[in-house]
């Protein structure tokens, strides 16, 4: 893991809704295949997904859906319509978290930097910061915060959205919003996934490693 | 040694990871960056702007929400959803939440003298 201190940017969230995820179980009857088929499609990251620390898989259902509705396609790729950045061959895979709270990106730094994930961690204070350093150096992960003063974490992860050289980026929402206020805000987009605050730290590492194993696994395909 | 009622140090000792030193700094953060935040909540509420009240309430909350301040965390909440739906504070809210605030910081400061994890 290598953490890149950046002058202007920082120095130094869980529990996922269900609604936004689903059990192999689950999966293989939205899909209507086995759950062998299902495990067999997360195993070759063909189907996004993680495991919580008591080794249950937890699949996103836009990822369940992505792959419903364009078989054989990754699953991070429901924004895939739009055009993708190549990935450059061995390098690793960059995750930026936008946190304006001192004591949580501290956590965040403690807690990631402890993962033995082979990536680089940046972090930035606010919206703006982000947008500036993601138009810098585009990262493959992005955690967003999301009430922050100016421009927030929504119009950071709309902008990605909006953006097909962005299309690559997983993406993740943490917040402590309610599902009332996160509906009022327009709900979790699609393809984006989203962590309650106070972080689970099990969660989020079981999701960011099955982030860098999929970018590790597109790195090989592109060598 | 009196049990902390007004936050869990564990909270925040498990989130460091086990590492006291972490700990402790980190308490030393919520002292140092509280009293803006709370001063915030303070003006937003005299004011009576609802976007500001919510928001000023939402930071102080995720941030005391990592001291394990249950109370002090419904307590914001309670005013955020208030406020979204129109309500207003009572006249007496900030006194008490000032009082609470005041509590929570006595037991962080303890927490940095006598907490080390053994209770975690």
């Amino acid at each position: 893991m290598r953490i890149i201190p950046i002058n202007y940017i920082a120095t130094i969230k869980p529990i996922m809704h269900t609604a936004d995820v689903c059990t192999t179980q689950k999966a293989a009857e939205i899909l209507g295949i086995s759950v062998t088929s299902v495990q067999q499609l997360v195993e070759a990251g063909v189907i996004e997904a993680w495991k919580t620390k008591g080794g249950h898989r937890r699949i996103p259902l836009a990822a369940v859906e992505a792959y419903k509705g364009n078989p054989g396609q990754p699953g991070q790729d429901q924004r895939a319509a739009r055009a993708s950045r190549p990935v450059p061959s061995g390098r690793p895979p960059s995750i930026l978290v936008i946190e304006d709270n001192p004591i949580e990106r501290a956590l965040y730094e403690k807690q990631i930097g402890s993962w033995g994930l082979q990536a680089d961690l940046r972090f930035c204070e606010n919206g703006y910061q982000a947008l500036m350093e993601i138009a810098r150096d585009q990262p493959d992960i992005l955690l967003a915060d999301i009430v922050m003063e100016g421009i927030d974490g929504y119009e950071v992860i709309r902008t990605i959205l909006a953006d097909p050289l962005l299309a690559d980026m997983h993406i993740a929402m943490l917040s402590s919003l309610t599902q009332e206020e996160l509906q009022e805000r327009g709900g979790v987009p699609p393809g984006v996934v989203f962590f309650a605050k106070p972080v689970n730290y099990d969660e989020l590492r079981g999701y960011l490693r099955a982030c860098c194993a999929g970018h590790a696994r597109r790195n090989s395909l592109a060598a | 040694m009196p049990a902390y009622r007004h936050i869990d140090p564990a909270v925040l000792f498990h989130a460091t990871g086990h590492d006291l030193e972490m700990f402790r700094a980190l308490s030393q953060t919520y002292l140092d960056t509280s009293p803006a935040m709370f001063a915030r909540v303070e003006q937003a509420v005299r004011g009576g702007a609802a976007q500001a009240i919510v928001h000023s309430c939402h930071t102080l909350r995720g941030t005391v929400a990592l001291l394990g301040a249950n109370a002090l965390v419904a307590r914001l909440a309670a005013l955020e959803q208030l406020v979204r739906h129109q309500g207003v504070a009572a006249p007496e809210w900030l006194a008490e939440t000032a009082a609470l605030i005041g509590a929570v910081e006595q037991e962080v400061r303890r927490s940095m003298r006598e907490y080390t994890g053994a209770q975690a």
